[in-house]
């Protein structure tokens, strides 16, 4: 395995307030990787310190070897990063189609390879193929979390995050949802940084897992270890 | 009624419109209301006085002219109105850098032109004439543009990726970042934009509008009160905020007649603020903070 | 060099002290002073200071306004219209008494702020800025198209006010400065109305609907009354700014209602300092003096306004004041002595519930709450006891803010019933709160430019009983109510540990320090169930403990407290029952540890066991 994403001991405040406290992580190529931990954490700062949306006071990253840290945001995009924010964030004014052209924004030269990735996209997602002229307002929130997730596929990126997909949605969809994240890492070789509230999912997909704690990492080992840990529920529910 | 009020009141609507495009091109992406938007419509008349007026040069020079000072004025105002926003954390900021930029535009307009009134000779000379009617054309030609600049811009915003970023970014700019979507670059796009559309307009108006060199101001009134009830949102809402703004400019002092006239313009203008206070058409305005 | 500048900041309060007296001197002086200097005195002291003293009463009223209320008006230039016109056509065409004119000027400008403001209820920012610009606009057209005021041209020959019997002349030098010291006599007083307003319980309320208009209602503060007044009170300012000028300029025209001219009182306000107390006169003077400065570059004028007000906002963005108190020379003195010692008494202000035990103080009946398809809450039912901690723990998305929202007010319910002490709660956000229900939201709140002191002071405005005109005249009803209300507050914050810093501005606490004096403003408002949503986040240990020890001396005294919280561990060791939420339902309910041995708690957390697992 080569190395992916390499964070290397990054702070993030936010207003005088410490969220993150020299934290490191990894994701190797065709890795999924899962981020635990109770809220306040900093699971999602992190997600927005590697996609550029808060920047570190320290330390730095790089993705496949290029340097990350003072790239802004948008180039970051076209480096291989595409984070599905938490809440889904989809354009409600905008149609399916439009929101996907818009996650395939900084290719929008290659307009015949878009086209390919397009079609792949909707062959992943064929409900949204039959929604694409509609609204994305008008989706259903299952619905929405996959044009979220297909919108962050457009970009053809090298590592895909996710912040917390199954907010939100009945447990039916959440089972859904990860079935599809499921087999695009292993027929499609992405690799995945996920962060998750629901430990036992996150942790049954995930080949790794981080937990957090009060932004640094308090453990960190493979999935099957992680699930069997007393500091995982501990972290949870308090000893 | 007199067909000649109709004609008036579509070709001010026409150009109050056009200026309220500019500044809805300018307002989505940035929540900014540019009190400066007046003075692009100035530019746009002082350009066609200066090329046609004094030099008497061709429209087509004219025309090449506006869009060109017009762009470089877009920018202009982007880097005087944004760099300030950006630095300085106050919520008022950027009333007092459009406010700043106004002044600075309004008398460099007066000292440039102290003859006052900007009004080249018409584009398209002599009216059309319908029975016992006569239009000029000059007024038709504001019609038309007002129309096509609303088509061209609505389909910008629909059909190229560009068009679609703009709108991304005036949904949520921090998704737009997400996305790959230059923000930064997007709102000088929008600047551009919205300083061309109005100036344009300007330079089409001059000739049928009394255009005052140091009258920036008011246009801009006149553009944001379009906006506003338009909804600050849409093309659409800008060409109907424009049109309401324009009729009544134009059909109630006839009705009411003499200096009387105003009152019942902003009397209305109250009363649909009142009613609708979100505007006509669109969602309402957040607060750009 | 420490001890030059402890030295420094003993001496500042002398110096600037020392420094307004002069001021003063000179300003009270000046026709005396220039008439030794310049032939042409009448000018300098009526045309060039007296009407800077009059701009800066109006941008006085632009502060209050735009600056502590958060309105942003496009209509003073109006106002000040409207005030000329009322004492014009009080003098000129009445006949009257000038002095008439400006008692008239107050009323009008006070009942059209009054009207413009309670026509645009509903109307938000952009929209109230416009219609202040139409109502602008309207009142120019009354004065245009009124015979009786003059049409265009106006009304002119406004006489000067006469005092004791002695009719004042614009061609002495004597009556002139007459008129200029009652100029400056009622500056003063509009400072000292602006100061002693935005220091009494109507400024706080206004701030704090500015900062947030949710936080204000979980005050008890109405939103709607406390705009009203204070646009009110800054029409009445621009009135009397607006009869000034017209009797300074002796006449007044429809022109002058024009919004270009009331770009000075913009600049004026955002150069000196918007939301503070010096910044309208500071920015003002430093305007005029430019002016003043360029008057010989005629055509020029308005470019290097602008230019100056560009740079300004560039190299000073936060006004003169505001740059004066972010530098060392200016910056306030924070008393850093006395380290968060927490005082072991509650304080009296904290009420004392003699509920008998088993009381229900809040209740929840089968609340629902959808937004479009989505069940946010969707049937919970919640009893909290007087006397206990109430924790309601649950997952992200899991709909515990919601509820609160709905038991407070803020929310609509779509179904079930609130009940405060087994009464119906009212509807609305600030009357729930005044039955005794108060809130601290999940994101702080706080108003970061005031004083902590402040913070907790507007916790109690919905107890105030001294009227506004009470408070500014600082009768001895306001002044014994203040009184009390300050050593209440200080001793709120000393229990809570933060009373070495009551003179800070908020925005100088920790983290932690601003949750705790979130919930110590809360505490003032004296509620019987106070709900936090979420007050442990971010805390350090020492912070965590103080915040378990005001909690639980609540509890003692008899109220009820609802924890809504994501640390577990501060929930179990804190509450006697919590409720668990998912999916906008409970599926827990019971003591600290039912709740943790719960498999459906041990679910919505760590997620379902996968089938087959070990």
């Amino acid at each position: 395995m080569t190395e992916l994403l390499a964070v290397d001991r990054i702070s993030v405040s936010y207003g005088g307030v410490r969220a993150l406290t020299e934290l490191s992580l990894r994701v190797e190529t065709g890795e999924f990787v899962v981020l635990l931990g109770p809220n306040g954490a900093g699971k999602s700062t992190t997600l927005k310190a590697i996609s550029g949306l808060v920047r570190a006071s320290a330390g730095g990253m790089t993705l496949r070897g290029t340097d990350l840290t003072r790239l802004p945001a948008w180039q970051r995009v076209s480096a291989g990063i595409a984070l599905v924010p938490e809440g889904r964030q989809i354009f409600a004014d905008q149609t399916v189609g439009e929101n996907l052209l818009l996650g395939a924004f900084s290719r929008r030269r290659e307009r015949a390879e878009l086209a390919t990735t397009q079609e792949e996209v909707f062959g992943l997602f064929p409900r949204l193929y039959d929604r694409r002229r509609q609204l994305a307002g008008t989706l259903s929130g299952g619905e929405a979390q996959m044009l979220a997730v297909a919108r962050a596929l457009m970009s053809r990126p090298a590592l895909l995050m996710l912040d917390e997909p199954s907010l939100g949605l009945a447990p039916l969809k959440v089972e859904e949802m990860f079935a599809y994240l499921a087999r695009l890492h292993r027929e499609h070789g992405l690799s995945v940084l996920l962060v998750e509230q629901q430990a036992a999912i996150g942790l049954r997909l995930a080949d790794r897992g981080y937990v957090l704690e009060r932004g640094r990492v308090a453990v960190a080992g493979a999935a099957a270890d992680l699930r069997d840990d007393d500091r995982v529920r501990a972290a949870y529910l308090g000893a | 009624m007199d067909p000649q009020i109709v004609v008036d009141a579509l070709y001010y609507g026409g150009a109050y419109a056009l200026i309220a495009l500019g500044m809805t091109v300018i307002y989505q992406p940035t929540r900014i209301v540019n009190f400066a938007q007046g003075e692009a419509f100035v530019l746009g008349a002082a350009v066609g006085f200066q090329v046609v007026g004094l030099w008497q040069g061709s429209w087509a020079v004219a025309i090449l002219a506006t869009l060109g000072a017009a762009a470089l004025l877009g920018v202009v105002m982007e880097r005087l109105i944004m760099v300030p926003v950006r630095r300085s954390g106050s919520k008022y900021a950027w009333l007092v850098a459009t406010l700043a930029v106004a002044l600075i535009l309004e008398s460099v307009f007066a000292l440039t032109y102290p003859e006052g009134y900007l009004s080249p000779a018409a584009l398209i000379p002599g009216d059309l004439v319908i029975g016992s009617v006569m239009i000029a054309w000059q007024k038709i030609l504001v019609i038309v543009a007002a129309v096509v600049i609303m088509l061209a811009y609505d389909q910008f915003l629909r059909r190229t990726p560009y068009g679609r970023a703009v709108r991304a970014t005036s949904f949520a700019s921090g998704t737009a970042l997400l996305m790959g979507i230059p923000v930064k670059r997007v709102i000088l796009l929008s600047f551009v934009i919205g300083s061309v559309v109005t100036s344009l307009a300007g330079l089409l108006a001059a000739p049928v509008f009394y255009i005052s060199a140091a009258g920036g101001l008011l246009f801009t009134i006149k553009g944001f009160i379009a906006a506003v009830i338009g909804g600050v949102g849409s093309p659409s809402g800008a060409l109907l905020g424009g049109l309401i703004v324009g009729t009544l400019d134009v059909l109630v002092p006839h009705v009411f007649g003499g200096s009387n006239g105003n009152f019942y313009v902003f009397g209305a203008l109250v009363l649909i603020l009142v009613l609708f206070p979100r505007g006509l058409v669109g969602r309402a305005v957040a607060a750009s903070r | 060099m420490t001890t030059f500048w402890q030295r420094y900041y003993r001496a500042r309060p002398w110096a600037l002290r020392a420094l307004v007296v002069a001021v003063l001197a000179l300003l009270v002086l000046w026709p005396f002073i220039i008439d030794f200097y310049s032939y042409n005195a009448r000018y300098y002291v009526g045309d060039v200071v007296g009407f800077a003293m009059i701009t800066a009463i109006l941008t006085i009223s632009l502060n209050l306004c735009m600056g502590y209320g958060g309105l942003l008006s496009l209509m003073h230039t109006g106002l000040q219209l409207a005030g000329g016109y009322a004492v014009a056509a009080m003098a000129v065409r009445l006949g009257l008494s000038p002095w008439w004119g400006l008692v008239v000027a107050i009323v009008v400008g006070a009942v059209l702020a009054a009207a413009t403001l309670l026509v645009s209820l509903r109307a938000t920012y952009l929209y109230f800025a416009l219609i202040t610009l139409a109502a602008n606009l309207l009142i120019m057209e009354v004065g245009r198209s009124s015979e009786w005021l003059g049409s265009d041209i106006g009304i002119s020959n406004i006489p000067l006010p006469s005092v004791f019997g002695r009719d004042l002349s614009r061609a002495s030098l004597a009556d002139v400065s007459i008129f200029y010291w009652i100029v400056l006599g009622t500056l003063v007083l509009v400072w000292i109305l602006q100061r002693n307003l935005v220091r009494s319980g109507v400024g706080r309320a206004a701030m704090a609907v500015r900062e947030s208009p949710e936080t204000a209602a979980a005050l008890g503060i109405a939103p709607v009354r406390t705009k009203a007044l204070l646009f009110a009170i800054a029409g009445g300012v621009a009135g009397l700014a607006g009869a000034l000028y017209a009797m300074q300029k002796g006449f007044i025209n429809p022109a002058v209602g024009a919004l270009d001219n009331g770009l000075i009182f913009f600049v004026g306000l955002l150069i000196g300092g918007i939301a503070t107390l010096e910044g309208p006169i500071l920015g003002v003077a430093a305007v005029a003096a430019i002016d003043f400065v360029i008057r010989d570059y005629g055509p020029y004028r308005v470019l290097i306004l602008g230019a100056v007000l560009l740079l300004t906002l560039l190299l000073v963005p936060r006004g003169i004041v505001g740059s004066w108190r972010g530098s060392r020379w200016g910056r306030p003195v924070l008393d850093d002595s006395g380290e968060a010692v927490r005082s072991s008494a509650v304080p009296d202000v904290v009420p004392r519930l003699e509920a008998a035990p088993g009381t229900v103080a809040l209740a929840g009946i089968g609340l629902r709450k959808y937004f479009g398809g989505v069940k946010a809450v969707d049937g919970v039912d919640l009893e909290v006891l007087a006397g206990t901690v109430h924790g309601i723990i649950g997952p992200n998305g899991s709909g515990k803010s919601t509820t609160v929202s709905c038991l407070t007010g803020f929310l609509r319910l779509d179904g079930g019933r609130v009940e405060v002490f087994s009464r119906p709660a009212p509807t609305s956000a600030q009357a729930i709160s005044r039955a005794g229900v108060t809130r601290v939201f999940q994101v702080p709140h706080l108003f970061e430019q005031v004083s902590v002191l402040d913070n907790v002071l507007t916790g109690m405005r919905s107890r105030e009983r001294a009227s506004w005109v009470e408070s500014v005249l600082r009768l001895p009803r306001h002044r014994s109510e203040d009184r009390t209300h300050r050593e209440e507050a200080l001793e709120l914050l000393a229990f809570a540990g933060l009373a070495s810093r009551a003179q800070w501005p908020a925005d100088a606490l920790s983290h932690g320090q601003k949750r705790l004096l979130e919930v110590v403003r809360a505490v003032a408002t004296r509620p019987r169930v106070l709900i936090l949503d979420e007050p442990a986040t971010g805390l350090t240990q020492d912070e965590l403990a103080g915040l378990r020890a005001l909690v639980t001396a609540l509890r003692e005294r008899g109220l009820a407290v609802v924890l809504i919280e994501h640390n577990v561990e501060f929930v179990m060791g804190l509450c006697e029952r919590i409720t668990v939420l998912d999916s906008g339902r409970v599926i827990a309910e019971g003591t600290p540890a039912e709740v943790r041995d719960d498999p459906a708690v041990l679910e919505a957390y760590l997620g379902a066991e996968p089938e087959g697992a070990s």
